[in-house]
């Protein structure tokens, strides 16, 4: 088992989509630094809110990296397109193995359930790394231009509002509230990867694999819209700046029958799959 | 079989890596050092807080005396009615009204002006500022600035608007009763607030609006 997860690692890992997606998620978190951390600890306009003069309260880090910023668009853009980076690296290629029938010998040698739960693991792990990388090296540049000030609701420049879910943890421990919303990324991201692969099954066309997980979220979104449940659309759900208000155990539960319906029905459908 | 060139690549990498974490953890030492330390200066409910705390040249006292949360209805009764227009705006959700006597002092040889409303209640991740339409008919007032004598006391209520909406699903909304307020001076450098406790019952509000007591 730990040969051909391995493999599926390397190949998910050591391929020009992981590199693209990656690259697109750390041009946006990179290009959130410059935009907004490095104006906002350098530039002479913002010299005034730096000194906290008035007793305004100065940018903080935990009103400045990038999960929090909901006014700057490469933000918007970040967690918009998370279903989709999420599902360029190695979310189509079970649809490509299946298609180009490399699945049967690499079946034929590692077996079945071996084959599903291996590409299973990788897309996670691919998944995952596409979209918590950018996040954490976004946060770590941000905290070297922006002092962590301990955030403060009465300062009225932190986003998280008492009907958000974890308001009460990101006044008291904005750490952990930090770890918490980057975890829910992983974790949805490794969703939507298994959503791509379970759907391979039905389509036969990678493009349409890859965009499914981004499809559904935006129709979920569209559906949600005005309506009193729209902070539980996945796009919304998992931007730490929260801009509508949900129920943390039930975007966890959402994100844990995502990711456990996919898997089951990859391995069941694995289990008895025969090429023809 | 590692070769001696690429151990040499790993160790080179290795060595790399931790200088770029060292000198990433000394920008960060450094930001956080730059910044001003933030302390936190608390009152009691009764203290008298001294507005220099956040104008150096204030020479007012302030103090919190009391305070309740009272429903439309609760309010209209013990303070009047509310007008048709502010109140259409609270019509439509779940309203709770903050109401917080306070005091304040001049104790320098001047007159001198405050204004209590620039203050925010909190509880947790809830805040509001004072709602100035029903301030202004509470106190009696056609703004929000009070001129004070030397050795004046005037004491004002101030109305702070909670909204069930503003906690969503949270259920902190129908345990707000139970859960402590702060009311917020001032947030940078130092955090200034006035805890103010549990609310409360109603029914022991003493209702008294504006008095000036020469001391």
């Amino acid at each position: 088992m730990k040969r051909s997860i391995a493999f599926e690692i390397k190949r998910a890992f050591l391929n020009w989509t992981f590199c693209a997606a990656l690259n697109v998620g750390l041009l946006l978190a990179i290009g959130h630094v410059v935009m907004v951390a490095a104006p906002y600890a350098l530039s002479e306009s913002w010299n005034l809110w730096r000194s906290g003069a008035g007793g305004t309260y100065p940018p903080s880090l935990y009103s400045a990296w990038m999960g929090v910023t909901s006014y700057s668009f490469l933000t918007i853009t970040f967690y918009f397109l998370l279903p989709l980076l999420a599902c360029i690296p190695y979310a189509d290629s079970l649809c490509t193995d299946l298609s180009t029938h490399y699945s049967n010998q690499l079946i034929c040698r590692m077996g079945r359930i071996r084959y599903f739960a291996s590409k299973l693991i990788a897309t996670s792990i691919s998944s995952i790394s596409v979209i918590v990388i950018p996040l954490i090296v976004n946060y770590i540049a941000t905290a070297c231009f922006i002092p962590a000030l301990w955030p403060e609701p009465a300062a009225q420049i932190f986003p998280a509002s008492p009907s958000n879910m974890l308001a009460s943890l990101f006044y008291h421990a904005p750490q952990t509230y930090t770890i918490v919303f980057i975890m829910l990324a992983a974790l949805y991201s490794a969703a939507f990867g298994a959503l791509s692969i379970a759907s391979s099954f039905s389509i036969h066309n990678r493009f349409i694999v890859m965009l499914t997980p981004f499809a559904l979220c935006i129709t979920a979104q569209f559906v949600l819209q005005g309506s009193a449940f729209e902070g539980f659309s996945p796009i919304n759900a998992l931007s730490p700046y929260q801009p509508y208000p949900s129920i943390y155990s039930v975007v966890v539960a959402i994100g844990i029958l995502l990711l456990l319906i996919p898997n089951f029905i990859t391995l069941i459908k694995g289990r008895y799959f025969e090429d023809v | 079989m590692k070769t001696p060139a690429r151990n040499s690549i790993i160790i080179s990498l290795t060595m790399l890596a931790i200088l770029f974490a060292s000198a990433i953890a000394a920008r960060m030492y450094y930001v956080n050092n730059a910044a001003p330390p933030h302390q936190i200066i608390s009152y009691k409910l009764n203290d008298y807080v001294s507005l220099r705390e956040i104008d150096e040249t204030s020479d007012i006292q302030i103090a919190s005396k009391e305070y309740a949360l009272f429903t439309i209805d609760e309010y209209q009764h013990r303070f009047g009615k509310i007008d048709e227009s502010v109140l259409s705006q609270n019509q439509t959700c779940d309203t709770k009204i903050l109401v917080l006597k306070m005091s304040a002092l001049n104790k320098g040889p001047q007159e001198n002006q405050t204004n209590l409303c620039l203050y925010s209640m909190q509880q947790d991740a809830w805040v509001n500022g004072v709602d100035l339409l029903l301030y202004m008919p509470l106190n009696k007032a056609k703004n929000a600035n009070i001129t004070l004598q030397p050795n004046e006391e005037r004491t004002v209520l101030l109305p702070y608007n909670m909204y069930d909406f503003q906690f969503g699903f949270n259920d902190n909304w129908i345990h707000i009763n139970e859960n402590p307020f702060e009311l917020v001076l001032k947030t940078y450098p130092n955090k200034v607030f006035i805890a103010l406790g549990l609310p409360e019952p109603t029914s022991s509000f003493s209702s008294e609006t504006i008095s000036v007591e020469a001391l």
